[in-house]
């Protein structure tokens, strides 16, 4: 397996926190959310082998070329932008949650749609970039954040705070049937091989689906820590009080002995790193998804990145304008609702592309 | 691509020429709240009085340089008195380290502490790791204290709890986020310590208060507090006092961890709590020898038996468990959520408490 496969994939993983993850399970924490988050690992495996191993009959070919070798052109440049759309939407959401949080815990004077500003900035700039700097971009977050994100996580775990009782009472609500929306939620923590319609172009060799099982124990450990660290510290009952139960669980430990005693500012800071890198993720794909699909004659034009990154913030922007916190919230489990048959409805396309492919060749 | 880059630049210029500065202010022109009291209000109108003791730095920081001043104000909500406080001094308020939040145990006596507390966990800048207790006779007496042995104000108050200066089981600590989770969660019930004023600028802390989710329901002594908080905390440096036929011997607990288990049979919940005590003798009215260790042992042991008990049977008649029996017996039933809180509400008052505790004297000191 390709590393920065693997970097693509935990990227995904440890952003749930800010995509409203942990607040669509905690919200269903008493109707199967815990089922949930057993079923979604074998679901989320089973279609990232599915998608990999197709996958595999198209070396470094994008999602266009995939697409179409099965549909005609008319059919196969609006599918295609429909997921550009969902890339987008990713993105989008991502931003605007951490410029929300970031005006609210770290500049509360500043106005919403400034901060987002700011950010659209960068995320712009970045994604602009070739895949496979792309790629070196975010292991160098990964590799930056993730030691700290796993100390906050240990310190949590090992935090005399920590009620393992009230974790226990949401365990027991383990007969309850899991509802569309908690399974979606959970397996988008397996979603980020997605990424893989763009980036299989800065992938030389096809990605060997050998070690992907590890991701299996992996997503488990992520999905169990992101749903039972804030109930432990909030309680089973208190803990749907909290608009970002993550920051708050943040914000209730206490480093006695480091340089700052409250680990809230580093969560703050890890998490936009973090953020930033998936964001920079989804706009990447999203751009090069409605470049492939534009006929060539305009996406080669120099403008044409800045056009599209130009709507995207755009359309960040209104969000960012119109929307108030409610809002912002309910839009990213609305899309979260949403991903998952639209990521089914992609690994099947790729899968019946792959299965025509192994018959004519 | 020259042009690319111009244009960036001017437009990070023009992002950050956007950011009109309002949200930094220099420090002189702060003032940074310490700690915060609430109690009833005087004036019969008003719910709350609300005091603010707000830091006065001071140049060089030496035992006894704990200057502040102290803001009190009536109204009937924390939000409008702080605000109007703000018209009171002549710098903004800074509430980001804030870490000890005072409640007069007038205040917990009548109750209401969920929507008392909405202001602390609502406001983002208000560190969830704060120290919350009661304060006898009042919040504002407890924040008006300048002890000499004070580098900063209130730092007494930040160092006696979560053993971070004194270590004593005596002092049970509580955080406010806790608080708030005890507030909510079914079967786990809010304590809270008291801070007592005493003479000479001095404070005790060894009673508490435990709740239901609303108001004081029974206030615990000393000697009750340190096994609330073996149960509670597992902290050690707990004396025992033994006695024996003609005197007695005091057992200085290096660690003493309380544990329990829950069965339900017959319809009866039957609780049994194990209380773990390493330690050595202290002190002693009467010459100890070596060779009787364990039957020292098992006198202390009885002891313990009878406090526990004494303590538990004592809380549940007051309907209230700091502990989580109940938080218990929800994580070891399935069905619906509420079924079984009302299951266990009925098994409570019935419960039957049995004690197994194992003491162990490693020496009885330096001498015999």
């Amino acid at each position: 397996m390709n590393r920065y496969y693997g970097y693509l994939v935990f990227l995904n993983m440890v952003v749930n926190v800010f995509v409203y993850v942990p607040q669509i399970l905690i919200r269903e924490r008493f109707d199967g959310a815990v089922n949930a988050i057993l079923l979604a690992v074998p679901i989320g495996m089973l279609i990232m082998f599915i998608f990999i191993k197709s996958l595999r009959r198209y070396p470094a070919r994008s999602l266009q070329e995939i697409l179409d070798s099965l549909l005609p052109g008319w059919l196969s440049r609006p599918l295609a932008f429909l997921f550009a759309s969902m890339y987008m939407m990713a993105g989008c959401i991502t931003m605007l949650s951490i410029g929300d949080t970031s005006v609210r815990y770290i500049s509360p004077e500043a106005p919403l749609l400034l901060a987002v500003f700011m950010f659209l900035i960068v995320v712009c700039m970045a994604a602009a970039h070739r895949s496979r700097q792309i790629l070196f971009l975010i292991e160098m977050i990964l590799i930056l954040d993730v030691p700290l994100i796993l100390f906050i996580i240990v310190k949590a775990f090992w935090n005399r705070s920590i009620n393992w009782d009230s974790v226990a009472v949401v365990g027991m609500s383990y007969t309850h049937l899991p509802s569309w929306t908690a399974i979606s939620g959970a397996t988008y923590i397996f979603s980020g091989y997605t990424n893989l319609v763009v980036f299989n172009k800065a992938f030389p060799k096809p990605i060997s689906p050998r070690w992907i099982w590890l991701f299996g124990p992996v997503g488990l450990g992520v999905l169990i820590s992101s749903f039972a660290v804030p109930i432990g510290f909030q309680g089973a009952d208190g803990v749907s009080d909290y608009i970002y139960p993550w920051i708050t669980t943040s914000d209730s430990m206490r480093v006695e002995l480091g340089f700052i005693e409250r680990v809230l500012p580093l969560f703050l800071l890890l998490y936009a790193g973090i953020s930033m890198g998936s964001t920079i993720v989804h706009w990447h794909v999203a751009l090069y998804l409605v470049k492939e699909a534009l006929p060539s004659s305009w996406s080669l034009k120099p403008a044409a990145t800045w056009t599209i990154f130009g709507t995207f913030a755009a359309f960040t922007l209104i969000f960012a304008f119109l929307f108030n916190e409610q809002n912002i919230s309910e839009l990213g489990s609305g899309w979260i609702r949403l991903r998952f048959p639209c990521e089914i409805f992609l690994v099947l396309l790729v899968l019946i592309a792959a299965l025509r492919r192994r018959r004519t060749v | 691509m020259i042009l690319r880059r111009l244009l960036t630049v001017l437009l990070a210029i023009a992002a950050a020429g956007s950011l009109n500065g309002c949200g930094f202010k220099d420090i002189d022109k702060r003032f940074f709240v310490v700690a915060m009291a609430v109690d009833p209000a005087d004036n019969p109108d008003k719910l709350y009085k609300v005091t603010v003791k707000l830091a006065i730095p001071s140049p060089s920081e030496r035992f006894g340089s704990n200057d502040y001043t102290i803001v009190s104000e009536e109204t009937d909500s924390i939000a409008e008195a702080v605000r109007v406080i703000k018209s009171e001094v002549d710098k903004e308020l800074d509430l980001g380290h804030m870490k000890a939040i005072v409640i007069g145990q007038k205040l917990v006596e009548q109750g209401n502490m969920n929507k008392l507390m909405d202001w602390f966990i609502r406001r983002r800048d208000i560190q969830n790791i704060a120290w919350i207790a009661a304060g006898n006779p009042s919040g504002k007496a407890v924040l008006d204290l300048r002890p000499h042995t004070e580098r900063l104000p209130s730092n007494m108050l930040f160092m006696s709890f979560g053993q971070f200066g004194t270590e004593t089981a005596y002092i049970v600590s509580e955080y406010l986020f806790d608080f708030h989770r005890r507030l909510k969660e079914r079967g786990l019930d809010p304590l809270l310590p008291i801070i007592e004023v005493r003479d000479n600028q001095q404070v005790s802390i060894n009673r508490s208060i435990i709740l239901d989710k609303e108001r004081q329901r029974i206030v615990l002594q000393a000697l009750d507090n340190k096994v609330v908080n073996s149960f509670y905390q597992g902290i050690g440096k707990y004396d025992i006092r033994v006695d024996l036929n003609d005197g007695f011997f005091i057992i200085a607990a290096e660690n003493c961890k309380g544990t329990f288990t829950l069965n339900t049979r017959n319809g009866k919940a039957v609780i049994h709590l194990y209380v773990r005590v390493n330690g050595i003798v202290e002190e002693s009215t009467v010459p100890l020898s070596k060779e009787k260790l364990s039957m020292y042992e098992r006198a202390a042991e009885q002891q313990v038996n009878k406090r526990v008990l004494s303590l538990f049977y004592k809380l549940q008649q007051a309907k209230v468990d700091p502990i989580g029996f109940g938080l218990r017996y929800r994580a070891r039933h399935t069905g619906n959520p509420d079924q079984v809180w009302r299951d266990w509400l009925r098994l409570y008052p019935e419960a039957e408490f049995k004690v197994q505790s194992k003491v162990k004297l490693m020496s009885t000191g330096q001498i015999e």
